[in-house]
């Protein structure tokens, strides 16, 4: 169904259609519920003021992804800073350390995503949580397809390396045939 | 490079992951933040909108009174912003309204003989010998004698000459006559000063 810019019904329903799946990438951008959601209300808040400036020349999904992605890019880069200014402050003085109850709080799995860079860690949700594919991925966020399987293949690295092997992933059921084959003649070979 | 997929006891795991971390409420759009912050926005747009359309109505009503109105409405507001031009110091905006203003009251009859009644009068005041007096009468006479005023000068001239070249008996005569008249009260002034 079409968006019609400057209408504000049709950012209402942006905004219900939108808002879950961008709260989940961005927690697995920024780690923090609170953060996620502050930076999504952002991200709409911004939206909504260029809302009739938008050019329909790509789905308002897309626009709004890229906002948000951006609002938690500058949420997470200025955290960052903020840690490093404590980490100053308490030069030479027994440090508190993380939040302890955030910490605790946080899983094996959200932490690895957390470490990985912003957008990769955006293509992994949309990709395995989402659902969606690496065209649509490469659609919503304006880059090539190579672009994006380069981006998950880092991100299953990354977890396979924190979490454990199996984060590395498995060929689809449909292409294993064809990769299974070939290997039989290398065995013959070696037989 | 190999696209590969994680298995559905992983994926599973990691929707419960981001779902349980970062729990989702209902997200209504009366209570996202840019449906709070908009009501706020909005009137002071519309505010300024609607100053904005006044100033530029009243400007418009201006510019048609001054360029388009009728030339008493015009010549009004070049009065007044003379005025203020004057108030200001600028005396050059001041002198320029009036003379166009006071040569088309000129051409009338009534408010010419009003505005420059001193001057025809000068021959008159020349005429007879007590200049002080003559502004007196013509200030009582301006609300009735406008039209007469063409008729008080040959009233009144025609004693004077008649008394200058006759000293004698005549001159008292028309002194007689003229004097129970209230109008030539110069003319009475004339023949006590020639008396």
């Amino acid at each position: 169904m079409a968006y019609k810019p400057g209408d504000h019904d049709d950012f209402d329903r942006l905004y219900r259609a939108c808002y879950p799946r961008l709260l989940r990438i961005l927690y697995a951008i920024t780690g923090d519920a609170a953060s996620a959601e502050d930076c999504v209300q952002e991200a709409f808040v911004h939206a909504f003021a260029a809302w009739p400036r938008f050019k329909p020349d790509r789905p308002p999904e897309a626009w709004i992804h890229q906002i948000a992605v951006n609002t938690a890019i500058s949420h997470r880069r200025r955290a960052r800073l903020r840690s490093i200014g404590e980490v100053m402050r308490r030069l030479g003085r027994p440090g508190a350390g993380r939040d302890p109850a955030e910490a605790a709080s946080q899983s094996d799995v959200v932490k690895a995503l957390t470490s990985l860079p912003p957008k990769v860690a955006a293509d992994f949700v949309l990709r395995y949580v989402h659902g969606y594919n690496n065209r649509e991925i490469a659609q919503l966020e304006g880059v090539s397809e190579r672009t994006i399987g380069a981006r998950l293949s880092q991100a299953r690295e990354e977890l396979a390396r924190r979490l454990g092997p199996e984060w590395r992933g498995e060929l689809p059921t449909s292409d294993t045939h064809s990769v299974v084959l070939p290997r039989e003649p290398r065995g013959l070979g070696d037989a | 490079m190999p696209d590969r997929d994680l298995s559905k006891e992983l994926k599973a795991r990691l929707a419960a992951e981001l779902t349980s971390g970062a729990p989702l409420n209902a997200p209504l759009p009366s209570l996202a933040r840019y449906a709070m912050a908009a009501p706020a926005a909005r009137p002071q747009g519309h505010l300024r909108g609607r100053m904005v359309t006044l100033a530029v109505a009243a400007l418009v009503v201006l510019l048609a009174a001054a360029f388009a109105g009728p030339p008493q409405q015009r010549a009004w507001l070049v009065r007044t912003v003379g005025n203020l031009a004057g108030d200001l110091g600028a005396e050059v905006s001041t002198s320029s309204p009036s003379p166009g203003h006071s040569a088309p009251a000129a051409s009338s009859p009534r408010g010419g003989t009003d505005d420059r009644s001193p001057s025809p009068s000068t021959p008159d005041a020349d005429e007879t010998p007590g200049a002080q007096e003559s502004p007196e009468p013509r200030e009582s006479a301006e609300p009735s004698q406008t039209p007469e005023a063409q008729v008080s000068p040959e009233a009144g001239e025609s004693p004077q000459p008649s008394a200058s070249p006759d000293a004698g008996g005549s001159s008292g005569d028309d002194g007689d006559h003229s004097s129970p008249t209230p109008s030539p009260s110069p003319d009475g002034g004339g023949s006590d000063d020639g008396h």
